[in-house]
């Protein structure tokens, strides 16, 4: 996104406001007179409108201090299928190629903001924070759900054991974290400082962590629910194929960009959109996880070649749109009845992870001896949830059909509610740390 | 070849675009990019058959969002060459040139085509209005890289810049009638009711470019005018669709209206400009790769006797006009066929009438934008060059890229 501009007068946010309303308007109109089949044209259409809509409200939300992602969610919310249904559910799901190409540049920029002197400093606090985050997240979120059993339908007479093998379950998705969001709101307001630095480089990695933390926590699940079986090692092997191949495949990508970036650098979008596209579906494809590769990619670009603010630069040229498809459309997947019918767990949930989140990032800072202001705010930019988040309850339902349906709804229920509110805890926490732009025009007006 | 890897293909292709136009060294290509219209129909069904016409179905909603594009960009430029505005007088010939090109084209079509190919009663009309398009542009970008790749630079380059700036309206109007007449499937609002279409295909521009226009006053930062314009356009374009209109048309006033309410409208024409090229060349190629010559000798007929038609208003335009033009020096009485240049407007026009009319109607009309675009690459910037070089404002030596002024589609 652009650098800050000048705050707006109450005259534009009218403006904003109204053409905001017309827009609706006018699809609601011709929506309700000429119905059409979701497809490429509705698809067409939906992405016009989710970016125009998105970038209004992300104007609007920032007249209460809330973040622009919140506004990309809050369109996204308003136009999806669950309020005007201007964007169909199956139309939403059309959308996901485009998902995975804004990801991909998502995860990019991600890599590229981490500086290798930067991670050196901070890998004492890094240690502790994973150390932490991981453990006491996942015992604390694991904990909560198991007090909240009775609670939760699909755990209705599920032996002891096995509810506790969902429980952790359950809380290895509580440790995982949205790149997406921190890198968002980074884009937006361009904070610099020990916490900017600290979550960037804590997020990006905790990928790997919470994809190694899986594949453990699967395996002795299923040990939990067939007592038969036996610790199945090809789990572990296939972790590490993905966790190999993804980061030789972007370091090859990275090593590409660099040599391209030295030699000419010219068109950067288009060779990004050229080799994102492909690699996307190629990495899926043969089952490595297109975040890490991307990421890895950025980060060898950043640290081994001279092109990583150029390349950062080039992302963040495109960023009002790629998060603005990103976050409008996962605003229109939320499902807001099924949050309605599940909303006092969810939300006990949420707090729960949130609370263990603040404590754990407390401790964890206290133990690495950082600075006050990361003891005091280091947690707010560890609570967003997103794609990452979904796509890991989407490996487990899929590892275990049995309780699987239930488990999705409340995932999808627990993550919306950490999607709403992450953004706006990250943006607090900047703010106060003093981080932001804002705050640092503010103390310089001082 | 699957829908995915052209998609590549394609980024690649407008990746060379933007290459071909590197800062400080001297420009490569022709002036209408006819290299890429035979690269897609070498790779095209026609040729080696590596696109197929399913790989080509599948990506066509793409192709018309692209078309529509470049739309947009030729209404955000309406009225203005190289930032100058163009002298009203000029832009009345410019469009009553195209208007007798469009007549002309039309006629002749609606009277020899029933005799040439298999035309259903109404589909006589349909062709006759597409070919009437296909032959009314003048591609002032194609015209002013040909002239600039001869120092072409003075009162009469000027002259042919802005006659050919005028014009685009007059295919992307034609088009819009086109669809507003052309058959609407059973059941659409819009059924049967022509006029109440050609309405709405201009009001919903003019909505979403005023409301463009308004967005981008309020807004300075380059990122975010990027996702209104784009936000804006994509809604254009997939309402049009929805409705049954000609969404380059709607794209088009969507331009001409951001350009007339804008408050910067040269910093979103220089946003919108740079745009062209990525833009423009992939379609061209998949112009190429789309044409289908199945009706054989009837359509070669039908679009020989178009392009005459074109020839022979152009070069009778040229030799009366050719005295008020206001400037010092007096063009030959052969200066019409120096504005013989077709482009994107031309191809977005083929494209979205093929996609619309699947039958020989969109196929000849496609065949005759493309011949059109070649004539005009062979016939136009030669001839071009040569009034230039006779008037003393060409050196016959290639520019260098920096040199050369901003284009337009």
């Amino acid at each position: 996104m652009s650098a800050a501009a000048p705050a707006k007068s109450w005259g534009a946010r009218g403006v904003q406001a109204a053409v905001l309303l017309a827009t609706v308007s006018l699809v609601l109109g011709s929506k309700q007179s000429i119905p059409v089949a979701p497809g490429v044209l509705a698809a067409i259409s939906a992405l016009g409108l989710l970016l125009l809509a998105g970038t209004l409200a992300s104007e609007l939300v920032e007249v209460v201090g809330l973040p622009h992602l919140s506004g990309y969610l809050l369109a996204g919310i308003l136009v999806g299928p669950h309020v005007l249904n201007l964007v169909e559910h199956q139309t939403v799901e059309e959308l996901g190629a485009l998902n995975a190409l804004a990801l991909a540049l998502i995860a990019l920029a991600g890599g590229a903001e981490l500086r290798l002197d930067a991670l050196r400093k901070a890998a004492r606090s890094l240690v502790w924070a994973h150390l932490l985050q991981t453990f006491l997240v996942l015992l604390a979120v694991a904990g909560a759900f198991l007090a909240l059993a009775r609670f939760i339908p699909f755990l209705d007479g599920m032996a002891p054991v096995a509810a506790v093998m969902v429980a952790l379950l359950w809380g290895v998705l509580a440790t995982s974290r949205s790149p997406a969001a921190v890198l968002g709101l980074l884009a937006q307001i361009r904070p610099k400082g020990p916490l900017t630095n600290m979550t960037v480089a804590f997020v990006m990695s905790s990928d790997v962590v919470v994809i190694l933390l899986l594949a453990v926590t699967l395996a002795v699940a299923r040990l939990g629910f067939d007592p038969s079986a036996t610790l199945d090692l090809s789990a572990f092997s296939a972790v590490g194929h993905e966790l190999l191949g993804s980061a030789a495949l972007g370091t090859t990508l990275g090593l590409v960009l660099a040599v391209y970036l030295r030699l000419s650098g010219r068109g950067l979008m288009l060779v990004l959109l050229a080799l994102g596209l492909p690699m996307s579906a190629l990495l899926k494809y043969i089952h490595l996880d297109p975040l890490l590769s991307f990421m890895v990619a950025g980060f060898v670009v950043q640290n081994f070649s001279s092109g990583g603010e150029r390349l950062l630069h080039s992302i963040e040229k495109t960023g009002a749109i790629v998060f603005v498809v990103f976050f409008a459309t996962a605003g229109a997947h939320l499902d807001l009845p099924l949050l309605g019918r599940i909303w006092p767990i969810a939300l006990g949930l949420a707090g729960v992870r949130m609370v263990a989140t603040m404590v754990a990032a407390r401790a964890a800072s206290r133990l690495a001896g950082d600075e006050p202001v990361l003891k005091r705010w280091g947690w707010s930019g560890l609570v967003s949830q997103a794609g990452l988040a979904l796509g890991l309850a989407t490996v487990i339902v899929r590892a275990f059909p049995e309780f699987g349906d239930g488990f999705r709804t409340l995932s999808i229920a627990v993550i919306g509610v950490n999607e709403m509110i992450g953004p706006v805890l990250f943006k607090l926490g900047l703010d106060r740390a003093g981080e932001s732009k804002r705050a640092i025009d503010e103390s310089g007006a001082g | 070849m699957n829908a995915y890897a052209i998609l590549v293909g394609l980024l690649v292709l407008a990746y060379a675009g933007d290459a071909l136009r590197p800062a400080g060294k001297r420009a490569l290509g022709l002036s209408s990019g006819t290299e890429f219209l035979l690269v897609g129909i070498l790779l095209g069904p026609l040729g080696l058959g590596a696109v197929t016409r399913a790989a080509l179905d599948a990506l066509s909603p793409l192709t018309l969002v692209a078309a529509s594009w470049l739309a947009l960009l030729a209404g955000s430029h309406l009225g203005f060459a190289d930032e100058r505005r163009v002298p009203r007088g000029r832009l009345t010939i410019g469009f009553v040139v195209g208007v007798v090109a469009f007549g002309a084209c039309m006629l002749v079509a609606f009277f020899a085509a029933p005799a040439l190919l298999p035309l259903e009663p109404d589909e006589r009309l349909y062709l006759a209005l597409g070919l009437g398009c296909a032959g009314s542009e003048t591609a002032r970008a194609a015209m002013v890289w040909g002239a600039s790749r001869a120092q072409g630079r003075g009162p009469l380059h000027e002259a042919f810049a802005d006659l050919a700036e005028a014009d685009d309206i007059v295919p992307l109007l034609g088009l819009a009638v086109l669809f507003a007449v052309g058959p609407q499937p059973e059941g659409a609002v819009l059924r049967g009711q022509p006029l109440w279409a050609l309405a709405l295909t201009v009001g919903l521009g003019v909505v979403l470019g005023a409301i463009t226009a308004a967005l981008t006053r309020v807004e300075a930062r380059s990122t975010e005018r990027w996702g209104i314009l784009l936000g804006a356009g994509l809604l254009a374009i997939g309402l049009a669709m929805r409705l049954g209109l000609a969404a380059p048309a709607t794209l088009f006033v969507m331009g001409a209206a951001l350009n007339l309410l804008a408050r910067d409208g040269e910093a979103l024409r220089g946003m919108l400009g740079a745009t062209v090229r990525p833009v423009l060349l992939p379609v061209v190629a998949l112009a190429g790769a789309h044409l289908d010559l199945r009706d054989g000798r009837g359509l070669g007929l039908v679009v020989g006797l178009v392009l005459l038609a074109r020839l022979a208003v152009k070069a009778s335009a040229g030799a009366l006009l050719r005295r008020h033009l206001g400037i010092s020096v007096t063009p030959t009485r052969w200066m019409g066929l120096g504005l013989m240049a077709s482009g994107g407007i031309t191809i977005c026009v083929g494209l979205t009438a093929a996609a619309r009319f699947p039958g020989p109607v969109g196929r000849v009309i496609l065949a005759a934008c493309l011949a059109a675009v070649a004539l005009g690459e062979l016939l136009g910037t030669p001839l071009l060059r040569r009034e230039l070089r006779l008037a003393g404002e060409a050196q016959g030596v290639d520019t260098p890229a920096e040199a050369r002024p901003a284009e337009g589609p």
